[in-house]
């Protein structure tokens, strides 16, 4: 077979088709993205140049650019021109100072107040959503159920100015995936990540086991607003459309609650890009065995994550075999254990044992979830990590 | 009663839990049959299901809740019983790491499985792990890391417990997301747990080869 371009081995490898060789395309690479700006251009340029497969996300928009969910790419998050936020900041004697900041909207007011740390990133202010607030924040945004009504005014639909520039940046990402040969993403849609930084993790958690239909009901309006995005950007529609979901496996969800409210909107929203033509990936790296069954039942095209090492109940044969004659496998090898901090030996066995487990066909091969650390190991056995996947692919080519 | 407080605390029921401890308490049951047989009996079953894959962190959570509130209806018969707990550990996530959802379950555990529990919270320098266990004098110190980039502070804590001469006197567990068992030998830590029954289970056995303070 001719060698293929990467974005038709990464298609071909989504739908089960021959390649020339498996592919192999970092889920997320941190280390090397802010090394270029946060500059997602320069990004797949780079990893095409280092002989990997990629992916050009679209929304580009940096991390910076992205003041009320730095965590949640994709298009803005917008709150109805009634909201009024208001923050301010409070010393405390012997502890961290506070940050404090309020929502009033015409449904009643919603608050947050989290703990300044040393490592916090955002100067005095607090966006709305993200990662970093969750273990930080000594009260949650979304506590009792009747606050839903006025977290509806943070959830509005894209305006025409977002459509209007995505529509414009479609146009230049085609282009430019085109003229390299390599695929095209777009996302993230949200469903429990997003309903975990509202709530925190803990309460989120007892919420779901107290109150079980206050949080389907949140799940119910993340879903309705996830739909009105995912139409935007699956109107000029990537190749792949991604959800992340990193709080939906088993440490986060029972599986019970899984099934019953999580499985019926992902398979809309799977069902959704599926009608525009696109595949769906779902990143979730940890607790996945008791989910696989509801993984298949919503009509996954890739599962994207799979860490042997860092996921609780993540066995990868036992994944293959459940899923993996119908679902595209990527990830296998951790990349905060094995890539960051193991030695020689441990990335070789490490790649080797995830071809053999998840791969060749339908795998991509992946450090999972993401490689952050930029110091001389980490790219020495980055370098490590091409070789043996180079070692891998079979002598003849198919 | 003791098989009605046992299921409580199984299904994570905290309200019902506590009033069958106190009910049982008035008409003058034994604190400790109470706590042996009904709730750390019902900490055990929890830790094996979970291990199992028959329940999952939620449902650990809110047992660990239930267990937590009928104590608290408990202690101060065990206190008037004089009784002692297994031992006392000292825990909490380390220094620079904020995250304590896998501490927070590993302490409802080892207070399930009859130990003391000295919770230091998340962020907790070395110096304060020092601290405490001259304070408390532990049979154990429980740290938690979730982050690659926190998880250094293990190793700075146990070089701080052996400057202080009290690292002999304590066993060393270590946990958490990146943590493996070559890193727990690698910083010199006793022991590594991949989960919270497992934590429970092992400083159980290490209470029996409790160090000489």
């Amino acid at each position: 077979m001719a060698q293929l371009t990467s974005r038709e081995r990464m298609l071909r490898t989504i739908n089960r088709q021959v390649v020339d060789h498996y592919p192999c395309c970092f889920m997320s690479f941190t280390a090397l993205r802010e090394k270029l700006g946060d500059n997602l251009y320069e990004l797949t340029k780079a990893e095409l140049g280092m002989g990997l497969d990629t992916m050009l996300f679209i929304p580009t928009t940096p991390r910076a650019l992205r003041r009320e969910h730095p965590d949640l790419r994709g298009l803005p998050v917008h709150f109805d021109p009634q909201v009024k936020t208001t923050e301010w900041r409070e010393e405390v004697s012997g502890d961290y100072p506070l940050l404090h900041k309020v929502y009033d909207t015409p449904a009643g007011r919603l608050t947050t107040s989290v703990r300044l740390t040393e490592d916090w990133r955002f100067g005095n202010r607090i966006p709305f959503v993200d990662d970093y607030q969750i273990p930080r924040a000594l009260k949650p945004l979304i506590t009792e159920p009747h606050e839903l009504e006025a977290l509806q005014f943070m959830l509005r639909p894209p305006t025409e100015a977002d459509i209007a520039a995505y529509r414009e940046e479609v146009h230049v990402a085609r282009a430019f995936v085109e003229s390299h040969g390599v695929l095209l993403a777009g996302g993230w849609g949200v469903g429990m990540d997003l309903a975990n930084w509202l709530c925190g993790m803990e309460p989120l958690m007892f919420h779901m086991m107290d109150r079980p239909q206050f949080v389907d009901d949140l799940l119910e309006m993340i879903h309705v607003w996830n739909l009105q995005r995912m139409e935007v950007v699956l109107s000029a529609p990537p190749d792949i459309f991604i959800r992340r979901a990193w709080y939906e496996g088993c440490d986060f969800v029972t599986p019970g609650f899984y099934h019953k409210s999580i499985l019926p909107r992902l398979k809309a929203e799977v069902d959704l890009a599926h009608q525009h033509g696109a595949k769906f990936g779902y990143i979730c790296s940890s607790g996945l065995e008791p989910m696989l069954a509801d993984h298949l039942a919503a009509g996954l095209d890739m599962l994207i994550g799979i860490d042997p090492v860092q996921g609780r109940r993540t066995n990868l044969t036992q994944i293959k075999e459940t899923i993996g004659s119908t679902t595209c496998l990527w990830g296998g090898v951790s990349g905060a254990v094995t890539v960051e901090r193991g030695t020689e030996e441990e990335v070789r066995t490490a790649v080797r044992e995830a071809v053999q487990s998840l791969g060749p066909d339908g795998f991509i091969l992946s450090p999972v979830d993401n490689l952050t650390i930029d110091a001389p190991q980490t790219w020495r056995n980055v370098d490590i990590f091409i070789d043996e996947w180079h070692r891998t692919w079979p002598s003849e080519p198919a | 009663m003791l098989r009605r407080i046992f299921d409580h605390i199984l299904e994570g029921d905290a309200p019902a839990a506590t009033e069958c401890v106190q009910r049982a308490l008035a008409d003058g049951m034994d604190p400790a049959t109470i706590l042996n047989q009904a709730m750390i009996a019902a900490m055990d079953e929890t830790g094996r299901r979970f291990e199992a894959g028959e329940i999952y962190v939620p449902e650990m959570l809110v047992a660990g809740r239930a267990m937590q509130s009928a104590l608290g209806a408990l202690k101060p018969f065990l206190v008037q019983a004089d009784l002692e707990p297994l031992g006392k550990v000292v825990i909490g996530t380390v220094q620079g790491d904020l995250h304590d959802i896998g501490k927070n379950l590993v302490a409802l555990m080892l207070q399930g499985a009859g130990f003391e529990v000295i919770d230091l919270g998340t962020d907790v320098a070395p110096a304060r792990f020092v601290q405490a266990v001259r304070e408390h004098e532990p049979m154990l110190v429980a740290m938690s890391a979730l982050l690659t980039t926190t998880m250094t502070n293990m190793s700075t804590t146990v070089v701080a417990l052996r400057a202080a001469g009290l690292r002999d006197r304590v066993h060393v567990m270590v946990g958490g997301a990146p943590v493996t068992r070559q890193y727990a030998d690698q910083v010199g830590a006793d022991m590594y747990e991949p989960d919270a029954a497992s934590a429970a289970r092992a400083a159980r056995a290490a209470a029996k080869r409790r160090p000489s303070v």
